[in-house]
């Protein structure tokens, strides 16, 4: 896999493809020639934070934004909606005066598929899935449920329009992290078993090395790294990866962290040598 | 081992808010159950139950209320009372039509302006400041008298000046709730857009509305109150509160129970619409 | 060092009473703090553990009534037994609060060096040239580069991370003997959650405060604090220095956490065994 800046392998099996996308409110230039592809059955990450660009990208996949220039091709297999996305906030991706049977129905009733029996039992199929018993969770209100169910039917419901690809921006970032486990675990064995082709943002990277083949990093508009997950972490050829990796949260035992210590114990840490980065003033 | 009541906390609990969450309970129940009784009696009373309004008896003028004339009987020998209910009847044909009509044409004008943003806005947004700018009971005043005094007309005329407000208020409304994800969601579903408004947005806009429609009942009845006080309502003889009231004026000397006993049942009315009102407002938090 | 603890909490239970339910949210919580040593407070959602602070504090949500018993003292003050403006001054002397979202605990309307000036004229003892000029020391000692100019910023004019910092150093201005974090970096992007809690510790070394560190993130919570507590559902199932938690977990659920914590090194995903109340194992 290449690991220059701004290319992925393209092969004519990708589910999505995106080239030399630029998008910008008015000046202010957001996505700045961004490349990336999703194969078919593949799951890609995109890693940025806040201000990179990447609430722009999943809003412009999705068609709601346009972009200034390059193109997003979805190879849609003739679907009018080829892609569904998962958000950050479960509880308010959905409906709150309807039941979650109805929600994860609402794709085949939008488009008339089938009569309402069926469409209620490939719901109540879909529900079962995702872990959450029909019986119990059928007519429930969002607003009764946690932030890991609300999810799960989310999840459910962007699944049962059979999407090309599942777009998922930041979906375990509010939950608990027993929950967030759990929720990865179900998007990963998805993917293994009905062959999902996924992106999946996120501001985490090791978030996204549980779900994600492959990665690209997104910084202030630009992708700066991709490729195979393990490698981007283990080798990281960019400045700006190496320092998310620096900065995720090490627990002890591994190596290659600077902690202030007692002052008793040990001498006071010398003071910091100012930094021409700027991101060191944020 | 200590003990302690922490009763004393950076911002203590205000009594009169535990208080408040009392009093709703039962002045909703007088408030709805006073309307209900109002409903029912001027129901009656328009299928002919009671006297008849518009009867002269000239053996019984100006009688204090008794069993017969619940209400008394004015200078010409008529039952205030029944006179009264037929009065409650128009004005809730009054305040019904505006806020069906007025209310209903609003809010889908206000939803489908939030909605679609743009010239659609535009249009509507001008519309609707134009003529809240209008001084609106003149306008009634005026049109009433040129194509005469009927309920209809009078109904749809205050439901017509009632149409922006609502407008306005939906719209604001829609707008906080078109950018809710789930909306989002429904666009990216292919849901069209009447879909949209009818299953997503509609019924998360009407509960913000629900207060704003209660006051717009009293207000409407409010206003025909004053329109057939000034004596741009209803032609007397019919019956109508503002006129009711107006006519008991000059017998206030002697037969206060003309005026009073109308102006009485007004306040009541407007009273227990407001606690429904703001009933509404509280069940919501 | 002395051995006197700066923070010691015995069988603490707080309850919630709110329209005549009562619901206990801390059930006999029990640790210790030394001078200058770092405690982290680790638990999901709903653990209990701002209702832990808030009683330690005895500070409580608006509307809310709670019974508090136990023992806490804190840097000398019997601070259950505490009222009025006793206890205000033990809390404005002994303690500096970091909050979660300083947007909040900030003033919108004043420029951000001014609300650090206004704390030292609270406290006392400088005049006004030596307040401006203490002020603008903090600032850079927080990190930042131009504290003349940054100084005359609104808070809403600055980054998370930059308002965080502020935070820190209007907690740390007093110096403290405790300086308690709630959840500080929870909101903030993972290069500024590094640097704001690279800064925390410095300050923390420089005043030579304790730190209570409660976070949802038990990463974070092993990387800076050298004892931990784990809670849940209101108790403390784990107490203990770092490294013998993180290694050799004596309760189920903190290996649990442990486990379903995302890794970079190490295996990529462990299949979890979840049963029916949601309890991983």
């Amino acid at each position: 896999m290449s690991r220059t800046a701004s290319h992925m392998v393209r092969t004519t099996s990708d589910v999505l493809t995106v080239r030399n996308l630029v998008v910008a409110y008015g000046d202010r230039v957001v996505l700045d020639g961004v490349n990336i592809s999703v194969p078919k059955g593949g799951s890609v990450g995109l890693v940025g934070e806040s201000g990179s660009g990447k609430s722009t990208f999943a809003r412009t996949i999705l068609g709601l934004q346009k972009p200034r220039s390059g193109s997003v091709d979805i190879a849609s297999g003739g679907a009018d909606h080829p892609v569904q996305m998962v958000f950050q906030d479960p509880i308010s991706s959905l409906n709150p005066h309807r039941a979650a049977l109805d929600i994860v129905a609402e794709p085949l009733t939008i488009r008339g598929e089938g009569t309402m029996r069926q469409r209620r039992e490939s719901a109540r199929e879909l529900l079962n899935r995702v872990g959450l018993d029909p019986e119990r969770f059928a007519d429930a209100r969002p607003g009764t449920l946690s932030g890991g169910q609300a999810q799960r039917v989310a999840i459910a419901r962007a699944l049962i329009a059979r999407p090309a690809l599942l777009l998922c921006d930041e979906p375990v970032s509010s939950l608990d992290v027993s929950v967030q486990a759990r929720v990865l675990n179900l998007l990963a064995e998805l993917r293994d078993e009905i062959g999902l082709s996924m992106l999946f943002i996120s501001h985490d990277l090791a978030v996204v090395r549980m779900i994600a083949d492959s990665v690209a990093v997104l910084c202030e508009g630009r992708i700066v790294e991709s490729g195979d997950t393990e490698s981007v972490i283990s080798a990281p050829q960019h400045n700006y990866t190496r320092q998310l990796l620096d900065a995720a949260p090490r627990l002890p035992g591994v190596t290659r962290f600077a902690r202030a210590s007692t002052p008793t114990s040990t001498p006071p840490l010398p003071p910091r040598s100012p930094s021409t980065d700027p991101k060191d003033n944020r | 081992m200590s003990v302690t009541e922490l009763t004393t906390p950076l911002a203590a609990p205000s009594t009169s808010s535990v208080a408040r969450r009392r009093i709703p309970r039962v002045g909703v129940i007088l408030a709805a159950g006073w309307l209900v009784l109002l409903g029912v009696a001027a129901l009656a009373a328009a299928v002919g139950l009671t006297a008849d309004p518009l009867a002269n008896d000239y053996s019984v003028i100006s009688q204090a209320p008794s069993l017969t004339h619940p209400f008394g009987t004015d200078n010409l020998g008529r039952d205030v009372f029944s006179r009264s209910l037929h009065g409650a009847a128009a004005s809730a044909v009054v305040a019904l039509v505006t806020v069906i009509v007025g209310g209903g044409i609003g809010i889908l004008l206000g939803v489908w302006a939030g909605l679609r943003r743009g010239f659609a806005d535009a249009v509507v947004g001008f519309l609707t400041d134009v003529t809240i700018a209008l001084p609106s009971l003149i306008i009634v005043a005026t049109i009433v008298t040129l194509s005469g005094p009927s309920l209809p007309t009078i109904s749809l005329t205050i439901a017509g000046f009632a149409i922006p407000v609502f407008a306005r208020l939906s719209r604001s409304a829609t707008l906080a709730i078109a950018t809710e994800n789930y909306v989002i969601v429904a666009h990216t579903l292919g849901a069209s857009g009447w879909r949209i408004l009818t299953r997503e947005v509609l019924p998360s806009v009407l509960p913000i509305m629900m207060p704003f429609i209660m006051t717009t009942l009293a207000t409407a009845i409010v206003a025909e109150g004053a329109l057939s006080f000034l004596g741009f309502g209803l032609r007397p003889p019919e019956p109508s509160w503002g006129g009711l009231i107006a006519e008991g004026r000059t017998q206030l000397p002697v037969a206060p129970w003309v005026t009073l006993l109308p102006a009485l049942l007004l306040c009541a009315t407007i009273l227990s619409i407001n606690v429904l009102g703001e009933h509404s407002r509280e069940a919501k938090r | 060092m002395s051995s006197q603890p700066i923070l010691e909490v015995r069988d603490l239970t707080a309850t919630v009473i709110r329209r005549g339910v009562e619901r206990t949210v801390v059930h006999g919580a029990s640790f210790t703090l030394f001078p200058g040593r770092s405690l982290g407070i680790v638990g999901e959602s709903g653990a209990g553990k701002s209702m832990l602070i808030r009683s330690i504090l005895g500070v409580h949500p608006p509307g809310v009534a709670m019974r508090v018993t136990g023992h806490v003292e804190l840097d000398g003050h019997n601070m259950l037994a505490l009222r009025g403006r006793a206890h205000r001054k033990a809390l404005a002397t002994s303690v500096g609060m970091i909050h979660q979202d300083p947007l909040r605990s900030l003033n919108p309307t004043i420029r951000v060096g001014d609300q650090l000036t206004e704390v030292l004229a609270f406290v006392g003892g400088s005049g006004r040239g030596e307040r401006a000029r203490r002020g603008i020391e903090l600032m850079r000692s927080v990190g930042f580069r131009n504290p003349e100019s940054e100084s005359r910023r609104f808070p809403h004019e600055l980054s998370g991370g930059q308002r965080q910092r502020i935070g820190i150093g209007a907690a740390a201005l007093t110096e403290p003997a405790l300086l308690i974090g709630d959840e500080p970096t929870t909101a903030l992007d993972v290069t500024v959650q590094k640097r704001v809690l690279d800064i925390m510790d410095e300050t923390r070394v420089r005043t030579g405060s304790s730190l209570l560190l409660v976070t949802h993130d038990l990463g974070v919570a092993a990387e800076r604090c050298d004892d931990i507590v784990v809670m849940r559902a209101g108790h403390i199932v784990e107490c203990g220095p770092t490294a013998e938690v993180v290694a050799a977990p004596a309760h189920p659920y903190t290996q649990a956490l442990l486990d379903s914590i995302p890794r970079l090194d190490g295996p990529r995903l462990r299949r979890l065994r979840i049963s029916a109340d949601g309890v991983l194992s």
